[in-house]
C-alpha cells in the first residue's frame, strides 16, 4: 500500500514516545481540536506499530486511573473546616489497609501532597 | 418467626431505608463526594450524589439493605471514582475505526476489584520510583484528576513545567509497568516449565 508520503525512519522507542505525547495532548485541559484529530489519524495510518502503540499508551493511561482509589476520605462527618477550606481533598485516609509496601509509600506521599 | 414475616416488618416500602438515609445525610454525602472529586464543579457533585441515590434506591427495591447510610456512601464513592476515570480521554476513540476500544471504555465494576488491586500495587510501585517533584505532579493529575492549570497554580509553576513532569512520569511509569509485566510473564512460563519437567 502506498500512502503517497515518505516518513523518516522511526525506531519503536520514537513511536512509543510519540504515542504517549498523543495521549497527553488529548488529555490537555481543553478537548482536542479538529486539527489535532486529523493529525492523529494521519499519524495512526503510518503503520500497524503506530496504531498498536497508541492503543498501548491509551490503555496505560486509563489503567493508571486505578490511582484514584487512593483519594478516599473515609469519614465525611469528621470534616475540619480549616483544612477543608484550604483544599477540599486534604483530609485523606484510605480504604486499602493492605500491607503492600508500594501502596503505603504512595499513601504517605499523598498525605503530604498539598502541603 | 418465619423469614417472610421478618421481611414484612423491615421492608416498609421499597427504597424506604435508603431514602431516609439520603434525607438525613445529604449534606455529609455531598461533602464526601466533593472531597473525592475535589477539582470538580458543584453540578458534578450533584450528578454523582443523585446517581448514587438512584442506584442505592434501585438496589433496595430488589434486596434488603442493612446499613443504608454506609451503602449510600459506598455507592457514592464508586460512582465518584467512575466519574473521575471517565474524564480520561482515549485518543483511540477518535480514530476512524474507533469503537475497537469500547470494551476498555466500559465502566469498572465490583468484579474487577481484585484486578484493580493488583494494578494499583504495580502503579504505586512505579510512581514510587519517580523523583519527588515529578511524583507530586503525577499524583495530583492521576489521583485527583486535577487540571494542568490547577496543578500549576497550586505549585506556582508554569503549565509547561507541569506538562513536562507528567510526560516524564508517564514515560517512566509506563516503562516500569511494562517491565514488571514481562517479568511476571517470564515467571509464569518458568513455573510452567518446572511443573512439566
Amino acid at each position: 500500500m502506498t500512502t503517497g508520503r515518505v516518513y523518516p525512519f522511526q525506531s519503536d522507542d520514537d513511536i512509543r514516545s510519540e504515542a504517549r505525547d498523543w495521549v497527553l495532548k488529548f488529555n490537555a485541559d481543553t478537548p482536542p481540536a479538529d486539527a489535532d484529530i486529523m493529525a492523529l489519524r494521519e499519524w495512526a495510518k503510518r503503520s500497524p506499530t503506530h496504531r498498536a502503540e497508541l492503543a498501548r499508551a491509551t490503555a496505560f493511561w486509563c489503567d493508571a486511573d486505578v490511582l484514584t482509589a487512593l483519594a478516599v476520605p473515609t469519614d465525611a462527618n469528621r470534616t475540619r473546616p480549616g483544612s477543608f477550606a484550604r483544599f477540599s481533598g486534604l483530609q485523606l485516609t484510605f480504604n486499602y489497609i493492605g500491607a503492600l509496601a508500594a501502596i503505603l509509600i504512595i499513601k504517605v506521599v499523598i498525605i503530604n501532597l498539598f502541603w | 418467626m418465619t423469614e417472610e414475616s421478618g421481611n414484612k416488618q423491615q421492608r416498609k416500602s421499597p427504597g424506604f431505608a435508603v431514602t431516609q438515609a439520603y434525607k438525613t445525610h445529604l449534606s455529609a454525602l455531598k461533602r464526601f463526594v466533593l472531597r473525592l472529586l475535589n477539582s470538580g464543579h458543584q453540578h458534578d457533585v450533584d450528578d454523582v450524589v443523585q446517581e448514587a441515590f438512584l442506584r442505592a434506591y434501585a438496589a433496595e427495591c430488589s434486596k434488603e439493605i442493612e446499613q443504608p447510610k454506609s451503602y449510600l456512601f459506598r455507592t457514592a464513592k464508586h460512582v465518584a471514582l467512575n466519574h473521575l476515570r471517565e474524564k480520561t480521554r482515549r485518543p483511540t476513540d477518535y480514530l476512524e475505526d474507533g469503537g475497537s476500544s469500547a470494551i476498555l471504555a466500559s465502566e469498572w465494576t465490583l468484579e474487577d476489584e481484585a484486578m484493580a488491586r493488583q494494578k494499583l500495587e504495580i502503579h504505586c510501585a512505579a510512581v514510587a520510583t519517580l523523583p519527588p517533584k515529578c511524583r507530586r505532579v503525577y499524583l495530583m493529575r492521576k489521583v485527583y484528576g486535577m487540571s494542568l492549570k490547577e496543578i500549576a497554580e497550586m505549585l506556582d509553576v508554569t503549565v509547561s513545567t507541569v506538562e513536562a513532569h507528567i510526560s516524564k512520569g508517564f514515560a517512566r511509569c509506563d516503562a516500569y509497568v511494562q517491565e514488571r509485566m514481562v517479568d511476571a510473564g517470564e515467571g509464569r512460563r518458568q513455573a510452567d516449565r518446572k511443573r512439566r519437567a
